[in-house]
């Protein structure tokens, strides 16, 4: 445990997993629906933004404009065309569209494999600069990126979210959406924006993650469960809770494999969801309703 | 919102993924594929068949794709000079995704298209298959395979493979170890089945040269997102020499990442797939991969070689680097090929077989010059000795330089 570069990775992973539950929390308190393909939407802008860049030579900050660009409208796509369209047939029933968007999670993996390519790709470095060592760790600019993109990301979504007109539109659309309808709240718009902001975190996460060891098409789903885990440890009664919820997961991803033996590492995470779905299935921060 | 505010907004998002798909497809331009050489003889009539098993689309995508390529081209080679018995060879590709619960269906699938023969690139899709396979007679390369088990343990009659077996990569690299001094070794691997089934056969076969074993033995999923607690045990194990045993990829180029940051005085080695997956070796950190030394079999000081490779290079483009892959998909053909010619017939399964364990003394494309391959009714293994793995090291512009001047096995 006094190894200061395992720390370093706990934080680093539990930074991205973080990232990713909070992508989930965005578009669940703006929508009210589970987003299965935040995973999807992080290796998408990763491997797009590096695809572009090595396969089509694009000018490397002009690739990051468009991969974020894209994510952004294919998480609007998915708000538009798949998720409200469905529910809307299924008489608000949130089933068949999470059904769908599983589908969809496939799809924009596959789809990502046919554009880019099946072979792993180096993501992007948006810091360059030789690992500095700290105290007998080794801190890298992946590990600075991803930790500095945490601050800004759960900083400003709990900033927006509190003393904004558009963070209390969205909390009130995802606490209830017909009482939001009533009050005259433009319910469809903050459900698209939820999507679209959270497409945006999701892939500025995806970015950050694969400075640190590629990118590949098939990470998606992996990312995807990560995120999902990361919101069901960490809850969702607070902005902060996924963060938590990912420090937790990368300290079973890290500590687990170092104390018990890397093939344990699948089995840590397994663990812990069946911790938190048998005994504290609401998560470790609850929304509290006042009576 | 209105609905045709909807499809406004909608057609405006196609718009950007349309930009998006063109723009990822632009780096296609200019790179249409060029045609080999000479003049195209091609026959017509009822096609020769050969399927092959690849996983396109799981996770061996990476580098099954190559073999995809050696295939493609041998048959196009093979084609334009004529064919076999003045017919077309053509193939029948099928993806049982790694998953051996798939491989039944796969190689029926290639069975009831008429296929005379089959690469079984995908090994651990072949032990659910072996009954099949004998059934139908079906002459199967498992070209991947380096467990002689696997071609020699009944039912088999039809089963071979070609590369040295994992014998000889224990043999080739304690070799090395005893080169260097080396007897505290540690193995790091990965997760996949193929991977775990070479690692159970290596903890003994390494027993030769590392009597005690290996000083530590750790091993992470191959989706794993970190590996600083692998590495560090096996720092706190204190070796002076660690063996990598994996499929590649990510996860390869991670670890060797955590490997140079962690231990960077402690010489590296690795048997797998990395060799040859020039992609993977950008995902690693810069100057990760200096002095790690792998199993290459492909070099250009084999003459067949690097005239494969200049062949490529008329399709592919000059940027083209030949590994393995190409390799095993293109002598996999050629071997049918010659077993076919021999037996004078597709239509005989056995008059095939018969003919193909006739073969003796093929020189393949891989190796060092002299190695070569033979094939009999109780030999099932194709390479003749180990010198078919080469040693080659990367330098600090993680790229490979060439064969490592250390230690090569003798021929």
């Amino acid at each position: 445990m006094t190894n200061p570069q395992l720390w370093l990775s706990v934080l680093e992973v539990g930074c991205f997993f973080g990232l990713l539950g909070l992508a989930y929390l965005v578009v669940l308190q703006g929508s009210g629906f589970f987003n299965l393909t935040i995973g999807p939407y992080a290796m998408l802008a990763a491997l797009a933004w590096t695809g572009l860049t090595i396969h089509a030579e694009m000018e490397v900050w002009s690739a990051l404009a468009v991969a974020l660009v894209a994510v952004v409208v294919v998480a609007a796509l998915t708000e538009m065309l798949v998720v409200r369209p469905i529910e809307r047939r299924s008489g608000g029933s949130e089933f068949p569209a999470l059904v769908a968007v599983a589908a969809l999670l496939f799809g924009i993996s596959q789809g990502a494999g046919l554009l880019f390519g099946r072979l792993p790709l180096p993501g992007q470095e948006v810091l360059t600069f030789a690992p500095i060592e700290v105290a007998g760790a080794s801190v890298t600019p992946s590990f600075v990126l991803i930790a500095t993109l945490a601050v800004v990301a759960f900083g400003g979504v709990a900033l927006v979210a509190h003393t904004t007109r558009a963070g209390r539109a969205l909390r009130a659309v995802g606490d209830n959406r017909e009482a939001a309808r009533i009050l005259g709240l433009p319910v469809n718009r903050v459900r698209l924006v939820a999507f679209m902001a959270s497409g945006l975190i999701a892939a500025l996460a995806g970015i950050a993650f694969a400075s640190r060891g590629g990118i590949s098409y098939d990470l998606g789903l992996h990312w995807a469960l990560l995120g999902f885990l990361a919101v069901v440890i960490g809850g969702t009664g607070s902005w902060l809770a996924p963060l938590l919820g990912g420090l937790i997961l990368g300290l079973a991803e890290v500590m687990v494999p170092y104390y018990i033996g890397g093939q344990f590492a699948d089995y840590a995470v397994l663990v812990c969801a069946l911790i938190f779905f048998g005994l504290r299935p609401q998560g470790l921060f609850t929304t509290r309703v006042r009576a | 919102m209105g609905i045709a505010r909807i499809r406004s907004s909608a057609g405006a998002v196609v718009t950007v993924l349309l930009v998006l798909v063109l723009a990822a497809c632009g780096g296609s331009v200019g790179s249409a594929e060029k045609a080999l050489p000479g003049p195209d003889n091609t026959p017509a009539g009822e096609p020769i068949r050969i399927g092959v098993d690849l996983d396109t689309t799981g996770p061996a995508a990476s580098y099954n794709s190559q073999v995809r390529q050696g295939i493609d081209l041998a048959i196009e080679v093979v084609n334009r000079r004529g064919g076999v018995l003045e017919r077309p060879l053509e193939l029948v590709a099928e993806n049982s995704q790694s998953d051996p619960a798939k491989a039944p269906a796969t190689y029926s699938a290639m069975i009831d298209k008429g296929v005379v023969a089959a690469i079984g690139y995908v090994t651990v899709g072949i032990p659910p298959v072996k009954k099949l396979i004998q059934d139908e007679k079906l002459l199967t390369i498992a070209a991947a395979s380096t467990t002689a088990s696997l071609v020699e343990t009944a039912p088999s009659d039809y089963l071979y493979s070609i590369l040295p077996t994992a014998e000889a990569y224990a043999k080739v690299f304690c070799g090395a170890f005893a080169k260097t001094g080396a007897t505290r070794v540690a193995l790091f691997h990965d997760d996949a089945p193929g991977v775990v089934l070479l690692v159970d056969a290596y903890r003994e076969l390494f027993r030769s040269c590392l009597p005690d074993g290996f000083v530590a033995e750790e091993s992470a999923p191959l989706d794993a997102t970190d590996f600083t607690a692998p590495v560090a045990r096996i720092a706190d194990a204190d070796p002076d020499a660690v063996l990598t045993v994996s499929v590649g990829g990510t996860f390869q180029a991670q670890s060797e990442s955590a490997f140079a940051q962690t231990m960077p005085d402690v010489p590296r080695y690795a048997i797998g797939a990395f060799d040859g997956q020039p992609d993977a070796w950008k995902v690693a950190r810069k100057g990760a991969l200096d002095g790690l030394v792998v199993v290459h079999p492909v070099t250009t000081t084999n003459p067949r070689t690097a005239q494969l490779q200049e062949t490529f290079r008329l399709v592919e483009g000059e940027d083209f680097a030949i590994a393995q892959t190409h390799v095993l998909g293109y002598d996999s053909v050629m071997l049918i090929v010659e077993a076919i010619t021999r037996a004078g017939t597709a239509d005989d399964p056995d008059a095939i077989n018969r003919a193909f364990q006739q073969i003796t003394g093929y020189a393949p494309h891989l190796g060092q010059a002299d190695f070569t391959l033979s094939f009999r009714g109780d030999k099932h293994v194709g390479a003749d000795s180990a010198c078919g793995l080469v040693l080659a090291q990367f330098g600090p512009e993680n790229t490979l330089t060439g064969e490592w001047a250390t230690y090569q096995e003798a021929c």
